[in-house]
């Protein structure tokens, strides 16, 4: 379709996965990631061309501000910005078990809601000056379901469930302000996915086994192709007669 | 992906006005079979001719076990199988004319809760055994935005939409492991005739949706790759200002 899209967090997992998809349906995508190697491996497997790789941090606020700007640069507009940046523990953690809340350091709650949260806070704040001056575009963040029955807080992921239902709010706030600018704002709320973040973890054997990142992708980019006028919120997108990594 | 043939078989309940004569005609244009079933006779002659050979219709009533039953086997003796049931068949108030729940008679609570309510399982319960068998089906119910949210005089409509939603979450328990999908759609509000039971010039919503764009939520729900699933997607309005501004 040709559209300009934005993915932060494409180096892997669901941001690789929609990069391929959106590369997929004709669109230039600009990887946004903090390793370039990812970025470029990624890159490297795209349909299409014109995509571009920035090694940039979204919990930066210059960096977001460099990537609004280079991607305006190069593609004269942004379209679509998906902000599916996440983690499940502070990057380099050795750590192997979830730590509760007593135990919980500072330093672990600080950089989870920095990624998951702030860096939501920043990539759509960066994008938003020139949505509004196109007077369209679509933000998707990529929220949460940690149960089968939706958004729920969880044992043992104090962090990550708090940063997921604050997109959610984040995002309803946004989607109220913005409207009027044509700027629709939405949350996409996965169930488990097969990647490596939830690989063999309770979250999966709750779910009984996950979705294809694929099939997240494409549904991802079927709702983004839905027509303008209007908009589906905060769909969940689950695992269904869960086939977990195999196609 | 899915192992239905390519032509799919699809049934509509309420396929004679509103969401479901939307989803009719966006499903049809995918080369779909169809079996269009209506309450209302004349509704579904005005509107079955377009579709030629692609669709039969069917005049049955979803209250009613035996026209749910017909309707399963009318599809299974025309086309040999079900893929999909999309039962949007629905009524927002009998009467016209706005009531408190102090003022609403049993027979317009049951009016309402049958159909919507009852409507909805009889028809889901009624495809169920083709489904089993064949072991994959997908099965789309219309709750609302009044299935999460109740509102002043719409407490029967509102009781039956939260009821259509527990309904299909237990459903969809039971049947995923026979590959059937039970999704439950939750649209904002929809240009239907269905508002005219509000009675003349009261409570109309001001921004509604074209029941084509939920035809196209929910034919997109049916095309999702068979391991997602959406789970009460909410389909609100969107309209800008500037566009507000423009259409004067």
């Amino acid at each position: 379709m040709n559209r300009a899209i934005l993915i932060t967090g494409a180096g892997s997992g669901i941001g690789r996965a929609l990069a391929v998809a959106f590369a997929g349906a004709g669109d230039r995508v600009a990887l946004i990631g903090r390793r370039l190697e990812n970025l470029e491996e990624v890159a490297a497997g795209l349909p299409g061309d014109g995509h571009l790789c920035l090694a940039l941090d979204v919990t930066s606020e210059n960096d977001m501000r460099e990537m609004a700007a280079r991607c305006q640069a190069a593609f004269g507009r942004i379209d679509i910005l998906v902000a599916s940046a996440g983690i499940g523990r502070s990057p380099g953690s050795e750590r192997r078990l979830p730590w509760p809340v007593h135990e919980l350091p500072r330093s672990e709650w600080q950089a989870i809601l920095d990624v998951n949260l702030t860096g939501v806070f920043l990539s759509n704040r960066a994008v938003l000056g020139t949505m509004a001056a196109q007077g369209e575009g679509l933000i998707i963040n990529v929220g949460s379901s940690l149960t089968p029955a939706g958004q729920r807080g969880r044992a043992f992921a104090p962090a990550y469930s708090a940063s997921k239902y604050a997109v959610t709010g984040f995002t309803e706030s946004l989607a109220l302000e913005v409207g009027r600018s044509g700027i629709r704002v939405m949350v996409v709320q996965p169930g488990v996915i097969a990647t490596p973040m939830v690989e063999n973890t309770a979250l999966s054997r709750d779910f009984g086994g996950s979705m294809r990142p694929e099939s997240f992708a494409e549904s991802v980019v079927g709702l983004a192709d839905l027509p303008a006028d209007h908009l589906l919120p905060d769909p969940y997108i689950l695992p269904f007669k869960p086939t977990g990594t195999t196609p | 992906m899915s192992d239905a043939p390519d032509t799919k078989v699809g049934i509509i309940t309420g396929a004679g006005s509103g969401i479901g004569l939307a989803c009719a005609r966006r499903l049809a244009a995918d080369g779909h079979h169809l079996v269009l079933v209506e309450y209302n006779a004349a509704a579904l002659e005005a509107c079955l001719p377009e579709f030629g050979e692609q669709a039969i219709g069917l005049v049955a009533d979803v209250r009613l076990e035996a026209d749910t039953r017909q309707m399963a086997q009318t599809a299974l003796e025309q086309f040999t199988r079900i893929d999909y049931l999309i039962a949007s068949a629905g009524v927002l108030r009998p009467g016209g004319e706005l009531k408190t729940v102090a003022e609403t008679s049993l027979d317009d609570w049951r009016f309402v809760v049958d159909t919507n309510l009852t409507g909805t399982f009889l028809s889901n319960q009624a495809v169920l055994p083709a489904m089993m068998q064949q072991r994959v089906g997908d099965i789309i119910n219309i709750s609302s935005v009044s299935g999460r949210k109740g509102q002043a005089f719409d407490a029967t409509y509102c009781a039956t939409k939260f009821g259509i939603i527990g309904l299909s979450e237990s459903l969809a328990e039971e049947v995923r492991n026979f590959g059937i999908r039970v999704q439950t759609i939750l649209p904002d509000a929809v240009d239907t005739p269905l508002w005219e039971q509000n009675g003349p010039a009261v409570m109309r919503a001001p921004v509604t949706l074209p029941p084509e764009r939920i035809a196209d939520v929910i034919a997109f729900m049916l095309n999702l790759p068979r391991d997602a699933y959406l789970m009460n997607p909410v389909v609100g309005t969107f309209r800008s200002g500037r566009r507000r501004k423009k259409n004067g």
